[in-house]
């Protein structure tokens, strides 16, 4: 076990690396020049000229990404803020942790409505509430998460007065913008727990229950949704990473100050050190995700352990069901 | 109720939800469009480096500086949304000028003198009386009231070591280049000469700018130095004080009670400021009655407003007039040519341009100084500005350019609505526009480098600060040290702006403004567009909404 986890963190290194060097080689064909966004406007020609020297904007691609690489390995220097002047990391570490609470109360709400929504479909399949739940999960898919974030706040804040349209000052900000990332994932969640649930519904064991004479309130509880969660555990292993970095939109219309507006506004500054330093830290944060879902399907299924540690050379059962 | 009728129920609800997604996407494009707004303000407003505002109102909008002044003080609080976070506060040390720290920093500090927004005219803040000395000194005399905040008085040395700021890290931009710190002495305790690079009389309304805040030398040292000052700014003798910057959420102000200024009464206690990029979102905040003021909203946007009874929206010019320049320099054969601009002059509409640049509420420029300004000539007739669609294919047809032919211009997407009725005008006479919207980055490098046939770019015009005119300045077009304009000039042009600068005589200074004028007119350099407008969103019961430099709101008037 310790050797799987060993080799799944030293995948990191490729991984980060390939990260940095995309975003190195779309920085140099992204028009727009860092020194003069520093500088403003009124900067002369010879003061951009000094700025992009000091900055070694001048050195070849390849030389300013080593050193960039160089600089996080010696020194965990993941550069400075061209506006603000701040190491880059003691900007993001707020941030990742106020979109990481927005991203681990979205996941519990989509999982949750979606699971609820999973099993009532599947417990009466082929009629009206089947077809229904269907629909409303596919609407909020669907319909673009900003879209959904402006219905909300003209609802919650503008009409009701009972939420604050932007800005997380007070917990109660923090309910939208979860809301918003949930919904869009509950169609995914209910599809999973309805196919995971009509699968195992049909095994040999549910039969066998039901010969025995137990209700179907046990054997559904009890029996059979034990065993459909584990695919949906899957899921939100997935959601949880792929949520932290894909909350940008929503980060921007509800203003909150989270990693993905940080990478937003960063873009839109050309202040590529901030740009680099969100992207590698949603790296690593997303890799370090991944390894645990990973580890955390051993404990919930130790028949998966020798599918997991192989590297997947045979996928699990569960997982088949998943993607049905 | 079977499936069937069940289904269709829901398609049809979920149709019905989606028209209204449609709506409302179309709002968040026109967000979208905000922040590229906001900074292609600021992009014109520096390349202009001009300004302090006149004030219009638009029918059926509250205007700016209209409210009597608030007599009251409470322990309230007011929350204004701003677009974006500043990246410091105090501008100066560090070489930026960003609006919302502009406004922001206007609040902590005072400057010498400040302008009266309503009339144009310079009056007394920190200053109470000043005499040029020659064309390049100011002698000011310094209020003996003052206390800054550590507690210390107002010394005419505090007034040297601020230009000394200025003049550092800044001396880039506007705030430093034109002021002489070698110059600057401080005659005594409460008198100090201020020198100048250039003479230029109007300089004196550009030191009301919030950049050229007066702050003491012991102050900033205790903030730990000018740098650490910027993020940190417990400075200035400013009607309210720096207590917060929470990084990426607000920034908090407190009254200053002890403010030297006893008629001002500041109504609210305490001042927040939030970051909201999206303009439909700051609206909505007004709306819940999370904030007070959503500042900086696309004027389109702003007048859906209009009817609403729950906020109020104000929309106001500032004097800044947008323009449409050619490209004249090597390379764009097309626009060099004075057939063709002459063409597209006559080929726009130019009603229909202020329409959509106004929203419905302005009208077409007559001249390139706003009308609210003291150098404003009429360079044209409402006749001259009319649709001549034969005039402009003939024109084109004399420049060998019969057979149509393509330009191009860049923008941010604010100004996509006026492009498109350009290209359509230019349509009908064979003129093929290509439209190249960017982000802010993007524009400025095309923008300096000249990669445009057309630009619209707007210059700040109620006073003759040294920048006027900065696209025909040869030394800026020699340096690339401008956003936009012809890119070419000539001597006789360069050498009239900058006698019109020094000129003392404010009456023969519009006089020589007014032959400039008519050079570009008959050059056709460039084609004047209409009146730029801010506009905001406010609670319905917040009155007092005043302007400081470029229209920028003031937000230590505000009251109930």
């Amino acid at each position: 076990m310790a050797k799987y986890v060993i080799k799944r963190l030293l995948l990191l290194i490729p991984i980060l690396l390939g990260v940095s060097a995309i975003i190195f080689v779309l920085k140099t064909l992204t028009p727009g020049d860092p020194a003069r966004q520093i500088l403003g406007n009124d900067a002369t020609e010879e003061q951009i000229s000094a700025k992009r020297e000091e900055l070694g904007l001048n050195d070849p691609v390849i030389v300013q990404y080593v050193r960039y690489v160089g600089n996080i390995v010696t020194r965990g220097d993941f550069g400075t803020s061209y506006r603000t002047n701040e190491p880059v990391l003691s900007e993001i570490i707020p941030r990742l942790w106020t979109s990481a609470k927005i991203t681990l109360g979205a996941v519990a709400i989509g999982a949750i409505l979606g699971i609820l929504l999973g099993i009532l479909s599947a417990l009466r399949k082929y009629t009206w509430v089947d077809s229904l739940v269907l629909v409303i999960s596919m609407f909020f898919q669907s319909v673009p998460e900003f879209v959904v974030g402006l219905v909300l706040i003209t609802v919650f804040a503008v009409k009701l007065h009972i939420l604050p349209a932007a800005g997380i000052d007070t917990p109660l900000g923090y309910i939208m913008p979860m809301l918003c990332i949930g919904l869009s994932s509950v169609a995914s969640y209910t599809r999973i727990t309805r196919s995971s649930m009509l699968e195992v519904l049909s095994e040999d064991y549910i039969r066998t229950a039901r010969a025995k004479g137990q209700t179907e309130k046990n054997i559904t509880y009890h029996h059979a949704l034990r065993n459909a969660m584990i695919p949906v555990a899957q899921s939100i292993g997935t959601s949880l990473g792929n949520s932290i970095g894909g909350g940008m939109v929503l980060e921007t219309v509800f203003s909150v100050p989270g990693v993905g507006k940080y990478i937003v506004d960063s873009i839109n500054q050309r202040n590529y050190p901030s740009v680099l330093g969100g992207a590698l830290v949603i790296a690593i944060v997303l890799t370090v995700i991944n390894l645990l879902v990973d580890l955390s399907f051993i404990l919930i299924d130790p028949r998966l352990k020798s599918t997991i540690i192989s590297g997947g050379a045979s996928k699990p059962k569960k997982a088949k069901v998943a993607e049905a | 109720m079977n499936l069937k009728k069940v289904t269709a129920l829901a398609l049809v609800g979920a149709m019905a939800l989606s028209l209204a997604a449609c709506g409302s996407t179309g709002t968040t494009a026109s967000t979208a469009a905000t922040g590229a707004g906001a900074s292609g303000s600021a992009a014109s407003a520096a390349a202009a480096a001009t300004s302090s505002d006149t004030t219009g109102t638009v029918s059926g909008a509250k205007g700016a500086n209209q409210d009597a002044a608030n007599t009251t003080a409470t322990d309230e609080t007011l929350t204004i949304g701003l677009a974006s976070e500043p990246s410091a506060l105090w501008g100066a040390p560090v070489g930026k000028t960003e609006n919302e720290a502009q406004i922001i920093f206007s609040a902590l500090t005072d400057r010498l003198v400040k302008v009266d927004h309503t009339t144009g005219e310079v009056k007394p803040d920190l200053a109470t009386s000043w005499e040029w000395v020659d064309s390049k000194h100011c002698k000011f005399n310094l209020r003996t009231d003052v206390t800054m905040t550590d507690g210390t008085p107002l010394t005419a040395d505090d007034v040297v070591y601020s230009v000394s700021v200025w003049t550092g890290a800044s001396a880039n931009t506007d705030t430093g280049r034109f002021i002489d710190a070698a110059t600057t002495k401080a005659d005594d305790d409460h008198t100090v000469t201020i020198g100048f690079n250039t003479p230029a009389p109007d300089l004196l309304s550009m030191l009301d700018w919030s950049n050229f805040g007066i702050v003491s030398e012991d102050e900033v040292n205790a903030a730990g130095g000018a740098e650490a000052a910027a993020n940190n700014p417990v400075l200035g003798s400013g009607k309210y004080k720096f207590k917060e910057w929470k990084r990426g959420q607000s920034i908090t102000l407190e009254r200053n009670d002890n403010y030297w200024d006893k008629d001002w009464k500041g109504y609210y206690k305490t001042i927040v400021f939030t970051f909201t990029s999206d303009a439909a979102a700051r609206a909505m905040a007004v709306q819940s009655g999370d904030s007070q003021v959503a500042y900086d909203m696309p004027v389109s946007q702003a007048s859906t407003y209009l009817a609403s009874t729950d906020v109020q929206t104000v929309m106001y010019t500032f004097g800044q007039v947008g323009h449409l320049w050619y490209n004249m320099s090597d390379g764009h054969d097309a626009t060099q040519n004075q057939k063709v601009r002459e063409a597209i002059d006559k080929a726009l509409d130019y009603d229909a341009i202020a329409q959509v640049g106004t929203a419905g509420t302005g009208k077409a420029a007559l001249g390139y100084f706003d009308t609210d300004s003291k150098y404003y000539n009429q360079t044209y007739t409402e006749d001259e500005r009319k649709v001549d669609v034969e005039g402009a294919k003939a024109l084109l047809k004399e420049a060998g350019y019969e057979s149509g032919l393509e330009l191009t211009a860049i923008g941010l997407q604010d100004v996509v609505p006026v492009y498109t009725v350009m290209q359509e005008n230019l349509r009908a006479v064979g003129i093929t526009l290509n439209i190249k919207t960017t982000d802010t980055a993007q524009f400025v490098q095309d923008a300096f480098g000249g990669n445009y046939d057309i630009i619209d770019v707007g210059e700040l015009t109620d006073a003759r600060y040294p920048t006027l005119l900065p696209f025909l300045r040869s030394a800026n077009i020699a340096s690339g040290y401008v956003i936009g304009g012809p890119k070419a000039t000539t001597d006789a042009i360069d050498s009239a702006i900058e006698t019109a600068i020094e000129e003392t005589d404010e009456a023969k200074a519009k006089e020589e403004l007014g032959a400039i004028e008519q050079t570009m007119k008959e050059q056709t350099i460039v084609s004047n567009l209409y009146p730029e407008m801010h506009a905001s969103v406010i609670a319905k019961d917040l009155k007092g909404y005043t302007t400081i430099e470029r229209g920028f709101m003031d937000p230590t008037n505000f009251y109930k």
